[in-house]
This record gives C-alpha cells, structure tokens and sequence, in this order.
C-alpha cells in the first residue's frame, strides 16, 4: 500500500513550479481566519486528503476521467498565521493567480468561504469579470461591516469582480435570506435560488434557467458545501438544516455545468476535526471527485447531461 | 401525579435566586423574569431524570440558545416576526426528583398563560409536557394534542414518572381532549398495544411507514380537519426526524423523515390550529460532536413560529 498525503494518491507537483503537463491541479488553501461561526475550516485541505478519491471511469458520461485530464496535488499554498488581510489580499492571491495562469482546470480546497474571494481577484485579475455559481446555504450579501465570509460575494460584486447577470447563487434557504439581501441581488440582477424553489420546481427546471444564463460565458464554480442537507455535511461552519441531498446536488451540478466553459473550482466551508465521523470531509472529498468528472467531460467536448424527471 | 407534591415558598426562591444572571438567550431576545400580554415567552426545561434511554437532554436549552445566535443575522424578518419574543430563562429543575421538578414546570408555565403569553418550551425530556398539559387545561379546558415522535409514550410498564408514559398518564388524567389529537411520525416494532391504546382513546395515529408512502399534502389536511380550532399544543420529539439528522437524541431511531418533511407538515398543518403553546424536547447535544441536533432545534422551533404566527390571532 502506498501512504501519501495527496489527494487520492495522486501524483505530487511543486506550487513554485507548475508546468503544462498537468491540465487539472489540486490546491489546499488552509486558511479559516473569517469564518461566520464555529471554527476549523483551516484543517479543511487535510482533512479532505485524507478522504479523497477519484473514480477513474464516470459512468454518467461513459468516459475514461485520466484520458482526458492529467490530474496532480500541488500542496497548501503557505499561510501565514493571523496575517487575515495579508494572506487574503496578497499571498492567496498571488499564489491563485499563478495557478490560474498555468492551469486549465484548477481545484482549490478551502478554507473558509473567504478564500473564493482571493480566487474571483485572481480571475479578475487574469481575465476581467467571470461568470460564478455560487452553492451554498448562506447567500453572502450580508452587510457586514468586518467581513466575515457571510459577506464574501457582496464583496466580489461591489468591486465589480463578477459578472452578476450570468452569475447564480444556487441553495439559500428562503428563512434565512434577509429582505436586504434579495434586494441587493435584485438590484445586480443576481440569480438567487433557494432550496424551497429547486424541491418545488424540479432540477430540470432550475438547471436549464441556469444554462441559459452562463451560456457562452466563462464560468467559475464556488461550492460551499453547507449547501448540502446536514446529513450528510454536519461539520460546516453555520449549518442550516433543510438543504439539498447529496444526489440532488450533483444532479444539479451537472446537469447545470456540463457543457459550459469552466475555469475551475472551489470546494469550502469543510470544518476538519467536527465531525469524527468524517461524513464531512467524505462528501468534500466526493464533491471534488464530481468536478473532476465534469472537468473531463468538457475536455471531451460533453454538451449535454441528461437527467431523470425529478 | 404531583398533585399532592408540595414546595415551600422558601425552597422555591432559593431554587429562583440560584440561577443565572445572564444567560444566551433564544435569537438574543430580552432576558426577563415575567412574561407580559403577547410575549412569545420561550422556558427552559433542563430536566432529563426520566429517561429510559441516553440522558443528556439537561443540556438542550443551553445548546438550543447557543446555537440560535448565528442564525439571527440572515434572519428573513418577512417570513417571521420575532418583535415580541422574550426568554424566562431555565426553569430551576430539580434533578432526580420528578415530582417536585414537574410541580415547578407546572408553576412557570401557568405563569406564563395567565399574562396571556405563548409558552414555547425548550426540553429536556418529554415528561415536562405532562406539567405543561396540565397547565394549559387549567386555563383552556381539554387541550388537543399535535404530537411529533418516534414513539407512542403510552406505555403501561407502571413507572409513572417515565418519558415513556406520559400520554397515557395524561390522557388518564383527563388533561388531552382526545377526540381532537393526533400523533404522527411513530416507528419500530414494538408499538402494537401503545398504538392501540391511543386509537381506543380516538387519538389520529399516524407511523412512519404509512406516511413514507402518503400524499403528504392530504394527510395534511386531515390532521387539520381532525384538530380542527380545539386549543392545541404542539409537542415534537426530535426524535420524530431520522436518525441521520438527529444522532444526539436519547433514543434515535431509524426510517424517520428529513427535516424538508418536517418542515413541510408544520408549514402546512400549524397555520390552520389554533396553537396554544408548543415544546421540542430530547435535545441531548454532548451525543453529536457535530451539533446539527441545535441546528435542526432552531429550525423547527423557527419554523413552527413562522407557521403559527401567519394565521394565529393569539400571537401579534
């Protein structure tokens, strides 16, 4: 048996050092200085490793994953302790950026839901105002004046780091969304899905207003995971109950994604060490594990991703 | 089963005195000693002597609390109006004496009622809801029970102060008008006589294992016509959700329903009662290193304030 501290075994680059053989890389950014509530998002990176895998055949696309992506795990980006403005603006930032630069498809584990925010600068930085789908319980616009990571997208559109009318929040729940934040997304003309419309619609529905927004557009994906039901994420940061099924999220996500062109994706909001039972980490390792067969699929040139009537 | 159980005016605000002077309250809302006219009045029940199973449920009011402070900030405030809620704090329980402690629940909740307050009680085990149903007949007649549980708690193994026997206890004493009570959300196996028990007193029975497959929307409007405007107090045990949800309840059980479901039969039953008061009980969080048993507490008790508040004239 080999023992690694990669995600899943796989093979282990520098972060210094990126070169193009690799199309899909792995990056831990281990930095939880703003979360909302309880804390540990900063042992999210480990704690995922520990779990990771990646099936190599995705029987939803019927194609080999390693045909068509070169997947490798560059480590942590190094933190500084208690530095929380510098790492944010200045170290996560950059590293982010190089990483952007050299990479197709790369894959950040978070972390607390801040870090999404060096991320977008990076893109932004990179290429202008991208496309986001945001998942996860909590919107983001929370008008707060320290902010924390309830205020993390608000941050992204006042600096104009997004592209709010091909962007989506998807998996807010309807009781814990403030007027003032529906109306901020109004305002921006942000696409905010809750839970309740997604149960009541159906996810084909909801995929397809999705697709129609972000068609043609470069798209980042930013997954929280305290989107999914506390059954199966208990160990997040601010749980709310009543979210979406493991299955209901991936159906959602891929049948939303598939086709797009993606730039790459983060997975926050994984608290190590809550939950002994590690469904947590389990079901972040699982969620990386589903972007990576939707990043094939684009390689393969996949449009469309049939779903059930639900 | 405490009517001649007695408390000297002494020993009582001793008990009263000893308690803390600041607490976390439920959604930060004002810390008081007397409910008034309108007040949402939510009371701690730190009791769990009665327990057949895993104790723990002392601790629920204190998570519960805890736990609602994060919430607060993305409150929708449309969607529930919590103006006029205020916390009486814990009720000084005595533990290991069951008599004495439902004597002082049976106080603080009549207390409540009568300044014309909604009682929303934090437990706890599920016996405290004898002192509560006690109270409430007092003051509106027969009550008509919405019960929310794993279990039938009519059991007839003779230990009168047992979380297990508390409708049968209540129902025997006259305090349930149960012609108007329906209990829903019953599984396992060893339910038969308790079952019938509850049906041969015209209690509405509910299992799981009719309700997986059911109409939900119809069901609903059953359990509404059933209750009807009789006064109501809803009472869940969280242990009514599955086990995957709740691990840190005092007996989780198995084939139970999410929260989504839960939270659809209060959002589509609640409005329509004409709710008197309500309790969650057996919240014992030290058996979830997770915690998520507060965060499901918070949301249902929310939800049920959601539902109670759209419709009930008693509230605002």
């Amino acid at each position: 048996m080999i023992i690694s501290d990669t995600f899943a075994n796989l093979p282990r680059v520098c972060l210094e050092d990126l070169n193009s053989e690799y199309n899909c890389i792995i990056v831990g950014i281990e930095y939880g200085g703003k979360s909302s509530f309880r804390v540990g998002a900063k042992f999210g990176p480990r704690k995922i490793r520990e779990c990771g895998f990646v099936n190599q055949h995705s029987f939803e696309y019927g194609l080999n994953i390693l045909d068509y992506l070169n997947i490798a795990d560059a480590g942590n980006i190094p933190i500084a302790p208690c530095d929380t403005e510098n790492n944010i603006n200045d170290t996560i930032f950059r590293y982010v950026t190089s990483v952007v630069e050299r990479i197709s498809y790369p894959i950040f584990l978070g972390g607390d839901r801040s870090v999404t925010y060096a991320e977008l600068k990076a893109f932004h930085h990179l290429s202008g105002p991208v496309s986001v789908v945001f998942f996860g319980a909590h919107s983001g616009l929370c008008d707060n004046p320290y902010g924390n990571e309830l205020s993390v997208v608000r941050k992204c559109i006042d600096e104009r780091l997004i592209d709010c009318a091909s962007s989506a929040i998807i998996g807010v729940r309807e009781m814990f969304v403030p007027k003032s934040d529906s109306d901020y997304a109004k305002k921006h003309s942000l696409l905010l899905v809750s839970v309740e419309e997604i149960v009541n619609k159906g996810i084909n529905h909801i995929s397809h207003i999705i697709k129609e927004r972000m068609t043609g557009k470069k798209v980042f994906v930013a997954n929280c995971i305290d989107v999914a039901e506390i059954d199966c994420a208990p160990g997040v940061s601010a749980p709310i109950p009543n979210g979406l099924s493991s299955f209901e999220l991936f159906e959602l996500m891929k049948s939303c994604l598939t086709g797009q062109r993606l730039l790459g994706c983060d997975i926050t909001g994984c608290l190590g060490g809550m939950d002994l039972t590690k469904r947590t980490e389990r079901f972040a390792a699982g969620l990386v594990n589903e972007m990576i067969s939707v990043f094939a699929s684009c390689e393969a040139g996949i449009k469309e991703y049939s779903i059930g009537d639900y | 089963m405490f009517s001649s159980t007695t408390l000297s005016s002494e020993l009582k605000k001793k008990l009263y005195s000893e308690r803390p002077k600041s607490i976390d309250t439920f959604m930060n809302a004002p810390y008081v000693t007397v409910a008034k006219k309108g007040n949402i009045a939510v009371l701690g029940v730190p009791y769990d002597s009665s327990v057949t199973g895993r104790d723990g449920a002392r601790f629920g009011p204190k998570i519960i609390r805890a736990y609602s402070r994060y919430l607060l900030s993305e409150l929708n405030k449309e969607k529930i109006n919590l103006s006029s809620l205020v916390d009486l704090g814990d009720i000084p329980v005595i533990l290991g004496y069951p008599s004495e402690s439902l004597l002082l629940i049976y106080e603080g909740i009549k207390n409540v009622l009568n300044a014309d307050a909604f009682p929303v009680v934090l437990g706890g085990d599920h016996l405290i809801t004898y002192s509560e149903l006690k109270a409430h007949r007092e003051k509106f007649g027969k009550m008509a029970i919405l019960h929310f549980d794993a279990h039938h708690d009519t059991s007839n193994t003779g230990i009168q102060f047992s979380h297990g026997a508390v409708f049968r206890n209540a129902i025997e004493n006259n305090l349930i008008d149960t012609n108007h009570s329906v209990q829903i959300g019953m599984r396992g196996f060893n339910v038969t006589y308790r079952r019938k028990f509850a049906e041969a007193c015209g209690i509405d029975v509910y299992e799981a294992h009719e309700l997986h497959h059911a109409d939900l929307s119809k069901i609903c409007s059953m359990i509404t016509e059933k209750i009807g405007r009789t006064p109501t107090l809803v009472t869940i045990d969280i242990d009514f959700f599955d086990a995957s949800f709740v691990p840190g309840t005092g007996t989780p059980v198995a084939n139970g329903f999410s929260v989504r479901k839960g939270v659809f039969l209060i959002s589509n039953i609640l409005p329509h009662l004409n709710v008197k008061g309500m309790d969650l009980v057996e919240t014992a969080p030290q058996k979830d290193n997770t915690q998520s048993i507060s965060t499901v507490a918070n949301r249902i008790i929310l939800e049920c304030l959601s539902a109670i508040n759209t419709k009930n004239e008693h509230i605002n």
